[in-house]
């Protein structure tokens, strides 16, 4: 059980897979400028991420080593299609905001990564706390980044207004800025920052090269 | 957990090869069984985000809505109509056609003879962009755009009939600078909800409808084919009046309605 625990957990900050294996960046930028769209993103790439890992680690005794990374992506990519498909059934709009980002979770290192790294030598159950943990790990600093683009550039998270617009009569005159695709990396890295500070504190023995392992 | 790896990089050929097959044809299968499932849902959805679109053009015209249903679950489709054939033209691209700046332009509008300018407008487009409301099938409402001269402005909105054209399903106006508290009467459900049910033409083909008021005299004899007017707003229910006639009758749309009523629309 507490190893079910540590496999779920650990990759929540200790070794989140943005903010410290940096990991699965690209989509991070893109998806990020509303907390609705990171949280959708975040919710898709898990799902693929714990099926991947349980069908991996499943499949894991039987699956050839000649062709096991071929497999992987042949599982990850038809996983991400039906993602991909029920999105456009059943949130429609969102799928059109979130455009090709969803199709490219095919493509997210974070998955192929866990397949590769750890569904292939551990057990079902393990794999899936691992999916799940680095797919929370991921959804986290996503809604983060998106939370705070949200609030500085439309007054509003989730649509709930909290900073009252000039254009509105209000205050607040958005930071157009973080609209923009650069303002993401801003802030990923304010937030790879923070969770490496909150790390230290966290891990006593400060850990070794296990981050920034690309 | 232990170290497979020996054992399992030494797999014959042949098993690698059925193992990828039977991995491959698993994915395959699950993926054409979602993309088939989901489709009907899918295109549900993309049904609805057009009309939603064309809803959205019709937003300028509220009150359509109430009387049509909810459009969400009707198709609408927009049509450009050949004003003197009746018949739909494909080389007009609805969603930009502006009637009013297609009447400035003297290439795509011809001007009305004074005698029969009941709405008052000198010039008119070739062309008009009428919307059919179906839900499968045969149309169920044509909506028709309609503009004219009132007492001191240019009325527009939009008539609602049935799918033969005959029957008057709502009156809009959308857009008008009518005197605030008088004029403005045409636009208040009071006098709006009058027009639901009229007919407009009787069964010789007659153009019947219009708008009574006092100086027309005594009513037509069949309450079917008119409106009262409103006392004190007479100029402005009187150009409702004429601009529903000269748009529903030979200058305007009625070749386009004439078809319709024999069924040309099925």
């Amino acid at each position: 059980m507490s190893r079910l625990t540590t496999a779920f957990r650990r990759p929540l900050l200790e070794e989140n897979p943005v903010s410290v294996q940096l990991l699965g960046i690209c989509s991070a930028l893109a998806v990020t400028k509303s907390l609705a769209a990171a949280l959708v993103m975040g919710a898709a790439l898990t799902s693929v991420l714990v099926a991947s890992n349980a069908l991996i680690s499943l499949l894991r005794n039987v699956i050839p080593h000649a062709t096991r990374l071929v497999l992987q992506i042949t599982i990850i990519a038809s996983l991400v299609i039906v993602t991909d498909q029920v999105l456009a059934a059943f949130a429609p709009k969102m799928s059109e905001q979130l455009s090709i980002f969803v199709s490219l979770i095919i493509t997210n290192c974070i998955i192929l990564g866990r397949a590769e790294a750890f569904a292939m030598t551990h057990g079902v159950g393990e794999s899936v706390a691992d999916g799940l943990g680095n797919g929370v790990g991921y959804t986290l600093l996503l809604a983060a980044v998106g939370a705070v683009r949200e609030l500085l550039t439309q007054g509003a998270v989730l649509g709930f207004s909290l900073l009252p617009l000039t254009k509105d009569g209000g205050w607040f005159e958005p930071l157009q800025i973080l609209g923009l695709p650069p303002a993401g990396f801003f802030l990923i890295a304010l937030f790879i920052w923070l969770t490496r500070l909150l790390r230290q504190r966290l891990v006593k023995p400060a850990p070794v090269a296990s981050g920034a392992a690309r | 957990m232990s170290e497979p790896t020996t054992p399992r990089s030494r797999r014959s050929t042949w098993s690698t090869l059925l193992v990828s097959l039977a991995v491959c044809l698993g994915c395959s299968l699950v993926v054409s069984v979602a993309t088939v499932v989901l489709r009907p849902i899918q295109l549900e959805h993309r049904r609805a985000a057009r009309n939603a679109r064309l809803a959205d053009i019709l937003g300028r015209q509220p009150a359509l809505k109430e009387l049509l249903g909810d459009l969400t679950t009707a198709s609408l489709e927009e049509r450009v109509v050949d004003l003197a054939t009746g018949a739909f033209v494909t080389d007009v691209e609805p969603a930009g056609f502006d009637p009013l700046k297609a009447a400035a332009e003297p290439s795509t509008s011809r001007a009305v003879p004074p005698e029969r300018d009941l709405a008052r407008i000198k010039r008119q487009a070739l062309h008009g962009v009428v919307t059919l409301v179906s839900r499968g099938g045969a149309p169920e409402a044509l909506i028709v755009p309609i503009y004219g001269r009132g007492y001191g402005s240019i009325i527009r909105g939009s008539i609602a009939l049935s799918g033969d054209g005959n029957t008057v399903i709502g009156l809009l106006i959308s857009d008008h600078g009518e005197t605030p508290g008088i004029g403005s009467e045409i636009t208040e459900e009071d006098w709006t909800s009058l027009w639901p049910g009229k007919k407009v033409r009787d069964e010789s083909g007659k153009l019947r409808l219009h708008v009574v008021v006092e100086e027309t005299g005594a009513p037509d004899d069949d309450e079917a084919f008119h409106v009262d007017g409103i006392s004190g707003a007479t100029r402005s229910t009187e150009g409702v009046g004429h601009m529903v006639q000269f748009w529903l009758g030979d200058d305007g749309y009625g070749p386009f309605l004439a078809r319709a009523r024999e069924g040309a629309l099925r």
